[in-house]
């Protein structure tokens, strides 16, 4: 059984990836064509032609007006999938229609809906507002992991790695030495795992974009809401620095660092990052630097879950692993994704 | 789940309120889902400001 959670909200892509152009990309095992009309809304409709298959994002199939028109035999699609032409005959069969996709445009996100449509309203889209908001800058990618997504999870929800993997970018020995705190909140769906540094070596990635040297305060805060959307509150302050009682934060510089983490297959992964930030907003030269630092770290722990996906996939089954206290967010994070993965009811 | 300072157990706490401490999180994590099964008695009295403490 696949252990990809259904009737869920996933980012398929950032706005700006789709256009005028077919656009296609695997959510999920699902093959999804995606575009925009003339009037700047995003659809998303199975990109495999009802005929013979011919997947629509390939060459010759082209968008006339608001129309697809496939490059095999012509048959030709609207924008809800339904199919409005066919070659040689006037009559097109009733069921001539593509699978279409409920699909939500937010915080610089295309997100779609896979499972039963009929549950897309009903289940409320993340928020990641900082992404498209006037008062952040934000740098952002997509890489691709040639692994499960759950061991994307597994590695965000523990930081210590921090220390080991990513030393000289992001981490420092604080990291993996510092408690945490992890809470599960069953109601809003969301595991919170908590880890504030009081007296902390500020890595290059933060010394270089906010100026500060010497020790630092550095706070992370960790939100993650299953299965797809992942922030990372990150307040970075000299030491002794704590928010005023308004809860204003003045002397503090604040880092909101998002992940969509959006399965491909069971077995790859859309990995996409964003990094905004409340400070330095308008120097280019620190978004260049966050933008590249970040895209390194992140193909860092590609680099190694890229590996351990090989090694899992050809394991003996009844591999026992070990957990310690670093371990807590990631527990709660499987508990949360194993029982999105228990079927529920369905809707009369 | 807090990670007891400057020592390598963790407390849980369960939304109604009864703790328990333990030295590797599986444990705590199964403690707290088996509510109420054994949550009647607050085993191991802890300060009260460290529970939440982020
Ligand atoms: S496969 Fe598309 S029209 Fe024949
Ligand atoms: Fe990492
Ligand atoms: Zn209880």
């Amino acid at each position: 059984m696949s252990t990809i959670p259904q009737d869920q909200w996933y980012v398929a892509a950032y706005g700006r990836e789709i256009g005028r152009e077919l656009f296609s990309r695997t959510i999920c095992n699902e093959s999804i064509l995606f575009w925009r009309t003339a009037s700047g809304q995003v659809t998303a409709m199975s990109d495999r032609c009802v005929h013979r298959r011919f997947p629509l994002s390939q060459a010759p199939t082209r968008l006339v007006d608001d129309q697809v028109v496939c490059g095999y035999h012509g048959f030709t699609y609207g924008a809800d999938g339904a199919c409005v032409a066919v070659p040689g005959q006037t009559r097109v069969p009733r069921t001539a229609r593509l699978r279409s996709y409920p699909v939500v445009e937010q915080d610089s996100f295309v997100w779609v809906f896979i499972g039963d449509p009929d549950r897309a309203d009903a289940t409320p889209v993340p928020r990641a507002p900082w992404l498209d908001s006037r008062d952040w800058t934000t740098v952002s990618g997509m890489e691709p992991l040639a692994a499960r997504f759950g061991l994307l999870v597994d590695n965000l929800l523990d930081l210590s790695h921090e220390t080991y993997l990513h030393g000289g970018y992001i981490g420092t020995p604080e990291v993996a030495g510092t408690p945490i705190t992890t809470e599960v909140d069953d109601e809003a769906g969301v595991v919170r795992v908590a880890r504030h540094m009081a007296d902390a070596e500020c890595p290059p990635f933060y010394s270089r974009s906010t100026g500060l040297t010497g020790r630092i305060s550095r706070w992370q805060d960790i939100e993650y809401t299953p299965p797809c959307l992942y922030l990372l509150h990150s307040r970075i302050a000299p030491v002794g620095s704590v928010p005023d009682p308004d809860g204003t934060d003045p002397d503090a510089f604040h880092v909101e660092v998002v992940y969509a983490i959006t399965p491909e297959t069971d077995t790859s992964t859309h990995d996409f990052w964003a990094v905004a930030r409340d400070f330095a907003r308008d120097d280019e030269s620190v978004s260049d630097f966050l933008a590249e630092q970040n895209r390194t770290v992140v193909l860092q722990d590609v680099e190694a879950l890229d590996v351990l996906e090989r090694v899992i996939a050809i394991e003996p089954p009844g591999y026992q692993e070990l957990s310690i206290n670093i371990d807590t967010g990631g527990l709660a994070a499987r508990r949360m994704l194993t029982r999105l993965t228990q079927p529920v009811p369905a809707v009369s | 789940m807090v990670w007891l300072p400057g020592s390598d157990q963790l407390l849980g706490r369960c939304h109604c309120g009864a703790e328990h401490v333990a030295e590797e999180p599986v444990e705590v994590w199964e403690w707290l889902l088996a509510h109420p099964v054994g949550h009647g008695t607050a085993d191991h009295p802890q300060t009260p400001e460290l529970v939440g403490a982020r």
